[in-house]
């Protein structure tokens, strides 16, 4: 039961991870529409909760809840580092196009992708961000 | 309004993380370590066997504590754990009257092994080093270091919910690791062992201040309780002390009375404390493991020594005293099996990568803003070199305690005491290495040389001791294993990281340092 919540966890930020335009890219080589977007993240809230449901199950209502707070964040770090450290799939058109999306000089995104858009926060956001740039 | 309120508490971050960052730095490194306490109790004594029996250790050092203390006022007796070396003794000694001068506290402790006799290992503090330092420190008087560490632990909390406040983009771009990008890799890099491990940081940071909070903060305990002993009394209870009879009588066996207080207390017995051994009124206290609960503070049970009759009980503590004693529980995380603790000690090490990761962007930021960076002012470069010294060498002086216990003669005089001066020693080292040497060179050599100490010490082990990496894996022994295979994967982090900063040449007009290892920093270095 806990090795199925640590799973169900790891699905979970997968699924948050797909759906954000230069993760999607990056790997499914596809920018996610704003529907799938949205069905993407209601299945990661519904496998957070099976996680939950599948730890507590596994490990009681004392340790149960802890545990799932570690998974959730192991599952995160793990996510994290696959995504960042394993390479992804040879790139198509749309593949190489990701590359220059992530380093900030891609082309500006459709207005369809506004809040998720890398390129916007990072490279074109007009507000300049004072605390974001503090150590 | 927003900008305002942000552009404050990102200075309230910036120097709340700093001035106390070194301290916090140490203070998380070894409390990570510390999570594996009893694992390296026993790898720090190799030549002892594993306790296969724990019920016939306990006979021997009731056995022990008969022949060798049968005069104490009062016996402890650690029960072994799976992990343990052996059950830990020892007693108070009954005062002289006149004469005799007391006895040292090497006298009044011992180490009872596997077999049940007294062992003779090497003379090491083992995992306890890290615990105790983790709120302690060392060389200094106990209530300076809690006062510290505790003050450190609250501009910690500051820092962390600033921090959120400051970065509060990091909950969007959480998954974003732009590497190879000078100050941009760096705060990604802070930001994601922040952010991945934040509930564990603020539980760590929150429930910390709580194990020291009745001394930060006395005010509740004063204005309640006028005498110190009876505040005591309500948190920890414990049976009447019963006077002396001065009629001897033989102790009952202590194995059926931890047998017995088991199924009372629901759980593995931890722990064995007997007052007056020897005497009718002798007393036996039974508490449960710490290991086998979330609350910190153990139920007990008490029986006559004599009889093997239970006399008391303790009380079901009340909500706050149970509330303090959890969250005491959450922090130590004694009562994790392996998988908790691996995911304590990676929540650490992340946190120590936070802590680091922050230290290091200070300079990283500033040094772009440098009018003249090859003379930066004095405050950039204490910050600069304190890095060196506190990130750099405080975790090769960790290295360098742990072949200490591998290197230093069993026989030595004091040879605990030496193993961590030997600490200190390497530590005053690196940071005169890192006062002297320019920090791009200190940097590499001080990582470097640490990830070589890590990972030659499991080839050690193999080579000169009886819990090399292959024998323990042929006789199904697999703390050994799990702890030299911990230092392989540190010493090649260590090393890669080293790589990087060696071969890091600044990119663009204004020279840099270091600026690029930020993956094999998330890959996991740092003690």
């Amino acid at each position: 039961m806990t090795a199925l919540g640590f799973l169900a966890a790891i699905g979970a930020f997968a699924m948050f991870a797909l759906s954000t335009d230069a993760h999607a890219l990056a790997r499914l080589h596809v920018r996610p529409t704003g529907h799938v977007r949205r069905r993407r993240r209601a299945a990661a809230w519904v496998l957070v909760a099976v996680a939950f449901a599948a730890i507590v199950a596994g490990r009681g209502w004392v340790y149960g809840p802890i545990l799932w707070v570690g998974a959730i964040m192991a599952a995160a770090a793990i996510v994290f580092l696959s995504l960042n450290f394993l390479p992804a799939a040879p790139g198509t058109a749309r593949g190489k196009q990701r590359s220059g999306v992530l380093a900030g000089s891609g082309p500006a995104s459709p207005p369809a992708d506004r809040d998720r858009g890398y390129d916007r926060r990072r490279g074109v956001d007009p507000r300049p961000g004072p605390a974001d740039r503090t150590g | 309004m927003s900008k305002g309120f942000r552009q404050s508490q990102a200075q309230l971050h910036t120097w709340s993380g700093l001035l106390l960052g070194w301290v916090l730095f140490v203070v998380f490194a070894t409390g990570t370590i510390a999570f594996w306490r009893e694992p390296l109790n026993r790898w720090m004594r190799p030549e002892l066997a594993r306790v296969e029996d724990p019920a016939g250790v306990l006979h021997g050092a009731q056995a022990f504590l008969e022949g060798s203390a049968g005069d104490a006022t009062t016996w402890f007796i650690t029960l072994p754990g799976v992990q343990a070396p052996g059950a830990q003794v020892f007693w108070i000694p009954r005062p002289t009257t006149g004469g005799a001068p007391a006895r040292g506290p090497r006298d009044t402790q011992a180490m009872i092994g596997a077999d049940g006799t007294a062992v003779a290992a090497r003379d090491t503090r083992g995992g306890e080093f890290f615990y105790r330092f983790h709120f302690d420190l060392y060389y200094m008087p106990v209530i300076y270091a809690r006062w510290l560490v505790g003050i450190a632990a609250m501009f910690m909390l500051v820092a962390i919910l600033s921090g959120i406040v400051t970065h509060k983009k990091i909950f969007r771009d959480f998954f974003t690791l732009r590497r190879a990008k000078g100050q941009r890799s760096w705060l990604d890099g802070h930001n994601a062992t922040a952010v991945l491990g934040l509930p564990f940081h603020l539980m760590m940071t929150y429930t910390g201040l709580v194990t020291l909070m009745a001394m930060l903060m006395p005010w509740a305990t004063v204005a309640n309780y006028d005498d110190e002993a009876k505040l005591f009394d309500a948190l920890f209870p414990h049976v009447e002390a019963v006077p002396r009879s001065g009629t001897p009588a033989p102790l009952v066996d202590l194995r059926p009375l931890v047998r017995d207080a088991e199924v009372r207390l629901g759980g593995p017995a931890g722990f064995v404390e007997v007052s007056e051994p020897g005497d009718a009124a002798a007393r036996v206290t039974v508490s449960r493991a710490p290991g086998s609960m979330l609350d910190s503070r153990a139920p007990k049970v008490t029986y006559d020594g004599v009889t093997g009759r239970p006399i008391w009980t303790s009380p079901v503590p009340r909500a706050a005293a149970r509330t303090a004693g959890v969250m005491v529980g959450l922090h130590a995380g004694r009562y994790g099996d392996l998988l908790i603790r691996w995911l304590y000690f990676l929540g650490g090490v992340a946190g120590t990568v936070m802590v680091a990761s922050g230290l290091v962007l200070w300079t990283v930021k500033r040094r772009e803003k440098l009018p003249d960076p090859a003379r930066p002012h004095v405050g950039f470069r204490l910050v600069e070199r304190l890095n060196v010294a506190v990130v750099g060498g405080f975790p090769f002086a960790v290295a360098c305690f742990f072949w200490a216990n591998r290197l230093l003669p069993p026989a030595m005089e004091s040879r605990a005491a030496w193993e961590v001066h030997c600490l200190f020693m390497a530590w005053v080292a690196a940071t005169l290495l890192a006062t002297t040497a320019r920090p791009a060179r200190a940097w590499a050599a001080l990582l470097g040389a640490t990830g070589a100490l890590l990972a030659l010490i499991p080839l050690h082990n193999i080579a000169f001791t009886a819990r090399g990496i292959f024998a323990s894996i042929a006789a199904g022994d697999w703390m050994p294993v799990g702890a030299d295979l911990t230092f392989l994967v540190f010493g090649a982090a260590f090393l890669a990281v080293a790589r990087r900063v060696a071969r890091f040449r600044p990119a663009g007009r204004r020279p840099r340092r270091t600026v690029a290892p930020t993956n094999a920093l998330l890959a996991e270095p740092a003690e």
